[in-house]
């Protein structure tokens, strides 16, 4: 068992810029960055009315978005205005999770540690993109209708409307789980976040594991399995705060109260 | 028992344990979306792309056992 390299939760810090250190895996995320930015301006530059192979493939990817965006938004226009922000937040994920796979990432060390790390893999990364997604989206409804969606998590002026004893016990229990909801959408956070942050993470413990096993052939499987729940979670986290942010803000609205 | 083989033994049971109900319920949710797609080959697609998300949302718990053995091993 002793040539299974140290698997530890905290990233190391590379950099210091003044009181900011700056780790290996924010390092990997701006590589990813950079990466993302350099095949965006490549397409832009070879935009064609008869597409490349790689313009087919990621129209075919805006397109399904856009039909679940569609689908969740209830209109095109909506749509269309939250389509940029989920397919970055796919794209980027697409490529983050695949980040060890790269060649050659994992031999570049300094001190003895990586000094690449996948950037999903530390828990920081989720937490930040889930707090930006739900924030942002709670922030969008209380713009957009203040008192309605104060309304929804804070009940008290129903009891303005009670009429009889067993009303009143409705309406306390309307209160209780109106405050239950503010925990609900913490829940949201930590659950998006968790979830694309366990399976990275399980999937790069599990290859070191097996490589320290067996380095020839065995891990293979293992491989394809990481890359695999790695497409499939980039895929999920968008979705889910594509409908989480659509639940939010259309919750908010009037009509829908009504 | 010593701390640390308590450490790795409660680790080892909040994984076992914890990935129970994860794992009955993906079955579930597999075994109704073959049924579905078996009787309409048609819609598959959507109910493939459902399927997915259903599933990442059921495997939620079990990823929550996951990150707590994680800390449970490498944190505490």
């Amino acid at each position: 068992m002793a040539n299974i390299p140290e698997i530890t939760l905290q990233t190391v810090p590379m950099l210091q810029i003044g009181s900011i250190g700056i780790s290996n895996s924010v390092l990997a995320t701006l590589v990813v960055t950079l990466l993302l930015a350099g095949v965006g301006a490549f397409l832009i530059r070879n935009l064609r009315v008869v597409p490349t192979r790689l313009q087919v493939g990621i129209e075919g990817i805006i397109e399904f978005f856009m039909g679940q965006l569609t689908s969740a938004w209830g209109s095109e226009e909506r749509a269309k205005k939250y389509l940029p922000v989920i397919f970055t937040l796919f794209f980027f994920l697409l490529v983050a999770n695949q980040f060890s796979i790269l060649p050659l990432v994992s031999s570049i060390t300094a001190d003895g540690v990586q000094a690449l790390r996948t950037p999903t893999s530390d828990l920081a990364l989720p937490v930040a993109m889930a707090i930006a997604m739900i924030g942002s989206a709670h922030v969008i409804a209380f713009i957009a209708h203040p008192l309605n969606h104060l309304g929804n998590y804070f009940k008290f002026f129903q009891f303005l409307k009670v009429r009889s004893f067993s009303g009143f016990l409705n309406t306390c229990l309307e209160v209780f789980l109106g405050l239950l909801d503010i925990i609900g959408e913490l829940a949201k956070i930590v659950s998006l976040s968790c979830r694309l942050f366990g399976n990275i993470f399980a999937g790069e413990v599990m290859i070191t594991v097996i490589t320290g096993l067996a380095a020839f052939i065995v891990p293979m499987p293992f491989i394809f399995l990481s890359i695999f729940s790695g497409v499939v979670q980039a895929f999920v986290f968008a979705l889910l705060s594509l409908q989480f942010m659509a639940m939010i803000v259309k919750s908010a609205e009037p009509e829908a109260a009504a | 028992m010593e701390l640390e083989a308590v450490r790795l033994l409660s680790a080892a049971l909040c994984m076992g344990i914890g990935s129970f109900g994860p794992a009955l319920g993906e079955g579930m949710i597999a075994s109704k979306a073959m049924e579905a797609m078996g009787r309409n080959p048609e819609v598959s697609d959507k109910v493939f792309s459902n399927m997915i998300v259903a599933m990442a949302v059921c495997e939620s718990t079990g990823i929550y056992a996951l990150v707590v053995s994680l800390i449970i091993l490498f944190v505490a």
